[in-house]
């Protein structure tokens, strides 16, 4: 009976023993996989903010590229021809010149 | 006398596996509470192994986005660089115009129909602009 429970004993402390050992591995294991979340959380934010930066970037060249259609291809051309307009109907001889500085002659048809 | 010594024997021994059985208890119970707190870490490793490959998803997609608006920047330089040229030109139209507005009535009829104005920022104290007017050359 007393050979029996010292072995019993021996046994389940040798298990505990065991799974302790384990127990500590797999916390260690762990861990390692928290830092590593933690590094992957780091890059995500960082490339994140990278985007962000680029995407200000494209809205800028957008306004940019929007503003200069608009003044290219509305407001630009219509200036354009009211000074030509006014040009030919009041012979006017300054902004003649004005628009041939820029390249632009004026014709009456 | 050898009785008495028998009898104290045997009870000591009884006491000695008594005390061997309790601790094994004790053991067998640590063994069921690491055994449950290495199965909630196995859970949690699986659990952020999880987390881990939808993290490295969550960047490579990222790099992508990243490298595609570098690119389509980079393609509208061209563009960029062209509406500078055109508000540029514009621009010095636009001043010219102020200026001939100053002693022409006809410029100057221009100027209030399309309520061009000087602007005064710091990097391009020369450039005009609308007030309320439809573009900002």
């Amino acid at each position: 009976m007393n050979q029996n429970s010292a072995t019993l004993t021996t046994a389940t402390g040798a298990v505990a023993l065991l799974l302790s050992l384990w127990f500590l591995v797999a916390t260690w294991s762990n861990q390692g996989l928290q830092r590593n979340l933690q590094k992957q959380q780091d890059e995500i934010q960082t490339q994140q903010l990278a985007l962000q930066t680029l995407q200000q970037q494209f809205q800028a060249q957008q306004q940019q590229i929007d503003s200069g259609a608009q003044l290219a291809n509305q407001v630009g051309p219509a200036l354009i021809r009211d000074l030509a307009s006014l040009q030919i109907q009041n012979k006017n001889p300054r902004i003649a010149t004005l628009l041939k500085k820029y390249g632009i002659e004026a014709k009456a048809n | 006398m050898n009785e008495f010594e028998n009898d104290s024997t045997e009870i000591a021994q009884t006491n000695g596996s008594s005390a061997q059985i309790g601790l094994a208890l004790l053991s067998a119970a640590f063994c069921i509470f690491l055994f449950s707190q290495i199965s909630n870490l196995g859970q949690n490793a699986s659990s952020m192994k999880w987390q881990g490959e939808n993290l490295n998803r969550q960047i490579q997609s990222l790099t992508g986005a990243e490298k595609n608006a570098q690119d389509l920047i980079k393609q509208r330089e061209a563009t960029v660089q062209q509406t500078q040229q055109v508000q540029e030109r514009y621009t010095s139209l636009l001043t010219d115009v102020i200026e001939l507005a100053e002693t022409d009535p006809d410029a100057k009829s221009v100027v209030e129909k399309y309520k061009i104005s000087r602007q005064k920022p710091a990097s391009n104290p020369s450039a005009v602009a609308p007030v309320n007017g439809a573009t900002t050359p």
